[in-house]
């Protein structure tokens, strides 16, 4: 008899994570790419990436949940069992991982995090608002500016002796500031370590303030591949910075452990990648909101809408 | 000046604290009155054609309310509200809102009903209802009486929306406190959005504006004794006597708020009894994101009383 599986797939703004796991929460297939603007087709590509790797022969996927900010709509082309925001996701995979943590450090590409963990629950987060600065986008860009490779920050920023002073409080007085000290000659390696030390003061002063940092914590999210921004964090809050290698997968980690303690099961299967799904906007009539519902279409047949305020604008 | 027959009034800021009894005095006076609609986003895109990047949301909204107004009405009610007392003032807005209609509007040369006072004139509520009822042409006694019957009507009101509340908090469940200006919390553009999304969370949501005002504003004085704002003392008050009985508090602002900015980071900073999640609202994005944040807080408050994942 084959044995059962739980898919979870994480669509961020910059990737899409997606993992199936079992039921001892062993990982049987991962996968990591880019969204590239397109979150239907990245959880299709993830899809194809995970069932290479899945042993269709001893396991069977039986639930499957979705998180991230395109949850929604990846949600409603698998029929996802669950689909969850990401700081509950990203605190499930973490405790189930690391049962003794207490404060979880997420910088993603546009998003950043902090959630306070006691007794294996969250009690308390807190996300960044409507600025990106000091993000993985942020870095990139800076890094584009730079000519370097964003993959190649890390270990740049950890061969320099010091770190340069850059005002990272904002991508466009960065910009200027990064130009400047480029001009008056400073080193690269140094500019790169002030990026680095920038990003973990920024989030500190932002996101976290006046959460208390507890330890043991442990670093997520895309930015946590940097090993310059892990030294800085080390640095400020002086007390050890644990990086899991699959901290990346952390919140399709999550959301498939969720599917799974939702206790509702129905057969996955892969042909979902094959099929076509396509959106559509349209805009409610009905009353001066004139809300905006998304559509969402599976070869032509209407599968979920979302987006109206008032039963009026419902459309299914 | 042509006769005053009906009179408007801005569905916006301050009416959603004191229009219950500024209708009820106008229409005690013999007077009708045209209430403008409940926003919508039409509304927010009048008022941002006319109002200046800066300012704030619930402003903005407001210019929307005035702009539906303009010709429905013989005159609209803005009144210049500084306060009654030098640490229950109001915020700038208020100190200067007929000057800032009639400037935005110069075009149109509104008529505008108003009335003046501050919290160094040494006045009371009833001096400036007897000098509106003046204005109006109605004579002391009238005014007198119109007066009372309205401020009779308002409690009215208010003790209703009390009792009801009352009610809520012995409800089972997840009991969640929205905290915030009265025009942010029951504007439906604003927090009617946010309510919305709590209770589709399963939550029951109660509100600061009706805990009883004057058992709040005592209590206000023992969170902070310098704070100059009326109404964030009503709600600094309001979370510190129901903070032990929900199990979360959404705090709620409209961007950019000088009052709300300082105190909503106090009141994040000084209560630790139960969760609390700060929002802010802003024209542009209005409620889209605010979903992922009321759902992961709301899943805090579930599994905290689960005791743990897996367990519910």
């Amino acid at each position: 008899m084959r044995k059962k599986a739980y898919l979870g797939i994480d669509i961020g703004s910059i990737s899409t994570k997606g993992v199936v796991i079992d039921g001892e929460n062993r990982f049987l297939a991962e996968s990591y790419l880019w969204t590239e603007g397109d979150p239907t087709g990245a959880s299709k590509r993830v899809l194809q990436q995970l069932k290479e790797q899945f042993d269709g022969e001893a396991y069977h996927i039986v639930a499957s949940g979705t998180t991230g900010s395109a949850r929604r709509l990846v949600g409603a082309m698998l029929g996802a069992q669950v689909v969850k925001n990401e700081i509950t996701a990203h605190a499930v995979g973490t405790t189930a991982l690391h049962p003794d943590v207490r404060t979880i450090l997420e910088i993603g590409g546009q998003d950043s995090k902090i959630i306070c963990v006691e007794n294996g629950v969250a009690v308390d987060y807190a996300m960044n608002t409507l600025c990106a600065a000091g993000t993985g986008a942020f870095l990139s860009s800076q890094a584009h500016r730079l000519g370097v490779e964003v993959e190649q920050f890390g270990e740049i920023a950890l061969s320099a002796r010091k770190a340069a002073p850059v005002a990272a409080r904002c991508t466009v007085f960065a910009e200027s500031d990064l130009v400047h000290k480029l001009q008056v000659g400073y080193p690269k390696e140094e500019i790169i370590a002030g990026l680095c030390k920038a990003v973990a003061g920024n989030y500190l002063n932002n996101v976290a303030k006046g959460k208390k940092i507890v330890a043991p914590v442990v670093f997520q999210g895309g930015v946590s591949k940097n090993a310059g921004v892990v030294k800085m964090f080390e640095e400020e809050l002086h007390m050890p910075v644990l990086v899991d290698e699959k901290g990346h997968l952390m919140g399709a980690f999550g959301i498939a452990i969720l599917a799974r303690e939702s206790h509702k099961e129905s057969e996955f299967s892969f042909d979902v990648a094959d099929m076509e799904f396509r959106t559509r906007e349209i805009t409610c009539g009905k009353c001066a909101n004139h809300c905006e519902i998304i559509c969402v279409y599976r070869e032509k047949e209407l599968i979920d809408a979302w987006g109206n305020r008032c039963d009026r604008g419902a459309v299914r | 000046m042509g006769e005053i027959r009906t009179i408007g009034i801005p569905r916006g800021l301050m009416a959603y604290r004191s229009g219950v009894q500024w209708k009820a005095f106008f229409e005690g006076l013999g007077f009708s009155c045209v209430v403008s609609q409940k926003s919508s986003r039409e509304t927010l895109e009048r008022g941002m054609e006319r109002a200046v990047d800066e300012t704030c949301l619930p402003f903005k909204l407001y210019l929307g309310h005035i702009q539906e107004l303009l010709g429905a009405c013989d005159v609209v009610f803005v009144p210049r509200m500084g306060g009654y007392q030098a640490k229950e003032k109001l915020c700038t807005r208020y100190e200067s809102l007929p000057d800032l209609v009639n400037n935005i509007f110069r075009d149109e040369r509104p008529r505008l009903l108003t009335v003046s006072y501050d919290w160094n004139d040494r006045t009371d509520e009833e001096k400036v209802y007897m000098e509106l009822g003046e204005t109006l042409g109605k004579t002391r006694g009238e005014a007198r009486k119109a007066y009372a019957s309205a401020r009779r009507r308002m409690e009215q009101w208010r003790r209703d929306k009390e009792r009801r509340q009352k009610a809520l908090l012995e409800r089972e469940g997840i009991r969640v406190l929205a905290a915030g200006h009265p025009y942010v919390l029951h504007d439906p553009y604003m927090g009617g959005e946010i309510s919305r999304l709590l209770a589709r969370q399963g939550a029951t949501v109660l509100f600061t504006d009706y805990v009883d005002r004057e058992k709040a504003l005592k209590r206000s004085y023992h969170f902070s004794r310098v704070m100059p704002w009326l109404i964030n003392r009503e709600l600094t008050g309001a979370v510190m006597l129901l903070k032990e009985r929900v199990d979360g508090i959404v705090l709620l602002s409209a961007y950019p708020c000088g009052p709300d900015a300082l105190v909503n980071d106090m009141l994040v900073r000084k209560v630790k009894e139960v969760p609390v999640l700060s929002l802010t609202l802003d024209a542009q994005s209005g409620a889209a994101g605010m979903e992922t944040r009321i759902e992961s807080f709301i899943d805090i408050i579930r599994y905290q009383k689960a005791g743990g994942y897996g367990k519910n």
